[in-house]
């Protein structure tokens, strides 16, 4: 702990003997903590290149060769069900970019109202939306579901989509609100001489400078609904409609009586569910680095 | 005093100032109103009328009323699972929170120094948060597997003696307290982007008055990180108490697993009494406030606001 906090202070020419052994203690701190973080990834890659054989060798091999990339092609069709996991797939990536179009949309649209106006019960309306985000999730879970039962939409993607248009999380509307609250006020001034209203402002004045703002949004909104489960787990009941959180759950139960044969193909699932998300992680990291150090800071 | 007067002066002004702003506002934080009256108030209050009420969604009768009996059956202990899941939940948050500030701590002052290559390495450490958990408890079943799996492999080379993981009661709390240490890069980045916005201008002033490593971090560092520390710290009760997906999907011999919303989620779904349900996730929205609030109330004695004067 106190060689870590060394560099925080400044202090001392950067090339002493001292602060050079810091750097090198740091970094073997680094090294072996990145591959213990790293090892799970690998495992999961070595696995998925295994052949059933490989899988329970004792000890582990961790390269197997010749890697087996039939297996990539394999596990799509594991799940008994048409289309198999290139199915879910799909699935998921309907609803995700449903919900990443309706959250992006109505978090930006009621933000603009709490940020760019004063009305009565504004700061009320507002403390609310805060306190919902401390909200656990458990206590309108049943009651939610017994009104998509009544209204028949069991088994459909309804109830995992239509809750994204009335802003689903109250996350991003604070991180728009956020957002525009920093933006002159001359701009809508100015915009409001020419004669536009409010929402002629808010389309073609503050979208159009909100793109990273929204790219931030719709990062957050895909991962969470691309990872959501419990969602899909009580609302979906054909495999067909399945998404591939439930998708992969399912397959998982139906080979727990084969034992540990067909982990690698298991594994090859997992990475199908993973890798989109690492993709996005790398295109978008500023989104993703931006998002949660907001999240910490505000006050 | 002529009421009358003063209305329509009120209402002049209303008229006069801001009539169209109030309703262009309400337009635009409509959605919200709706969602919010439809998703999040309307279920709370008919969450908390089922959870007076026996209720099977498969019959065609409506919710009988019971008064307190799901309350009753759930504190007299005629279910045991109840206080089994609260205590596996309440272990699970009181070593997993702690443990997870810690390493996140640490790891946060490793990774905020200006080395070169940081930026790969606090890639590596965040990585592990932003993976869907579902994928998550995948690979770790794996890895925990008794015969065949890494984790066992490794405790071999060590000349240690094998766990089963998952299937030995003793173990499974633990096995979920290192999934969550895996993750804990989210709370590590937020630590990143606050140490960073320490001003050096107090380690400045910290080494002048001749204060040393252990003293700077204590009395500069640690004041100015007690608000992230705090938010982490509420999040993270929030979260333990939330703990859902990862043991759907990792399990756990003899119940061990049966962390509460999982139990909720039993108790709703596998058994269909939607009235007990709602009044477990009632007592659960009320342990959360209860411990958030003690958190709360606790933080002027160790949070540090800006410009507030602190002795010590």
């Amino acid at each position: 702990m106190t060689t870590t906090t060394q560099k925080s202070a400044p202090g001392g020419s950067a090339l002493s003997r001292g602060t050079r052994s810091i750097d090198l203690i740091s970094y073997a701190l680094l090294g072996v903590g990145s591959l213990v973080m790293l090892t799970p990834f690998l495992w999961m890659v070595s696995t998925a290149l295994k052949t059933p054989e490989q899988v329970l060798h004792w000890p582990p091999v961790l390269v197997p060769s010749p890697p087996q990339w039939s297996n990539f092609v394999e596990f799509w069709n594991a799940p008994p069900v048409a289309g198999g996991f290139f199915r879910f797939t799909l699935n998921t990536l309907f609803v995700a970019i449903v919900c990443v179009v309706g959250e992006t949309l109505s978090a930006t649209f009621v933000a603009y109202g709490f940020a760019r106006y004063r009305f009565p019960g504004r700061d009320v309306l507002f403390m609310i939306l805060l306190a919902t985000m401390m909200l656990p999730g458990v206590v309108t879970l049943v009651p939610t579901f017994l009104m998509f039962k009544q209204l028949g939409w069991v088994d459909t993607y309804l109830p995992l989509t239509v809750g994204a248009f009335f802003p689903g999380s109250p996350f991003y509307i604070f991180l728009a609100r956020q957002f525009f609250l920093t933006i002159p006020a001359e701009l809508e001034e100015a915009a409001r001489l020419d004669g536009c209203n409010g929402i002629q402002i808010f389309w073609y004045v503050f979208l159009p400078l909100s793109r990273p703002l929204m790219v931030t949004i719709a990062v957050f909104s895909f991962t969470a609904h691309w990872k959501d489960f419990l969602g899909p787990l009580l609302y979906l009941n054909s495999p067909e409609k399945f998404t591939l959180t439930l998708g992969l759950t399912w397959f998982k139960q139906s080979i727990v009586g084969q034992g540990a044969t067909s982990y690698h193909l298991l594994m090859a699932a997992t990475l199908v569910v993973i890798v989109p998300i690492l993709l996005l992680f790398f295109v978008a990291q500023r989104a993703f680095t931006e998002g949660i150090t907001m999240t910490g800071l505000k006050d | 005093m002529n009421t009358g007067e003063k209305r329509r002066d009120l209402a002049g002004t209303i008229r006069r100032m801001f009539r169209w702003e109030w309703v262009e506002a309400y337009v635009f934080i409509s959605p919200w109103l709706v969602g919010f009256t439809v998703f999040v108030l309307g279920p709370m209050l008919f969450s908390l009328y089922l959870s007076f009420t026996r209720y099977d969604p498969r019959s065609v009768d409506l919710p009988a009323w019971v008064g307190l009996d799901n309350y009753r059956y759930a504190f007299d202990n005629v279910d045991e699972k109840f206080y089994r899941s609260l205590v596996t939940t309440g272990v699970y948050a009181a070593v997993s929170i702690p443990l997870g500030l810690v390493a996140s701590l640490a790891l946060a002052l490793l990774l905020a120094r200006d080395l070169q290559g940081i930026g790969i390495f606090r890639t590596i450490f965040y990585l592990p948060a932003v993976l869907p958990t579902i994928a998550v408890g995948m690979v770790f079943i794996w890895l925990f597997n008794t015969e065949f799996g890494l984790v066992n492999f490794v405790l071999q080379q060590l000349h240690l003696p094998a766990v089963d993981w998952l299937g030995d009661p003793r173990s499974v709390l633990p096995s979920y307290v290192i999934v969550s240490l895996w993750s804990v890069g989210g709370n590590m980045m937020v630590l990143i982007a606050a140490i960073k916005g320490i001003p050096r201008a107090l380690y400045e002033a910290a080494i002048i008055d001749g204060a040393g490593t252990w003293q700077r971090f204590r009395h500069v560092t640690l004041p100015q990180l007690s608000f992230v520390l705090f938010f982490n710290l509420v999040t993270g009760i929030i979260g333990a108490f939330q703990v859902f997906d990862i043991a759907y999907v990792m399990g756990g011999t003899g119940d061990r697993n049966l962390f509460y919303v999982l139990y909720v989620y039993q108790a709703a779904w596998s058994r269909h009494k939607m009235g007990y349900a709602c009044a477990l996730a009632w007592v659960l929205f009320g342990i959360v406030l209860a411990i958030s609030s003690l958190v709360m109330k606790s933080s002027p004695l160790w949070v540090y606001y800006e410009g507030e004067k602190r002795t010590s």
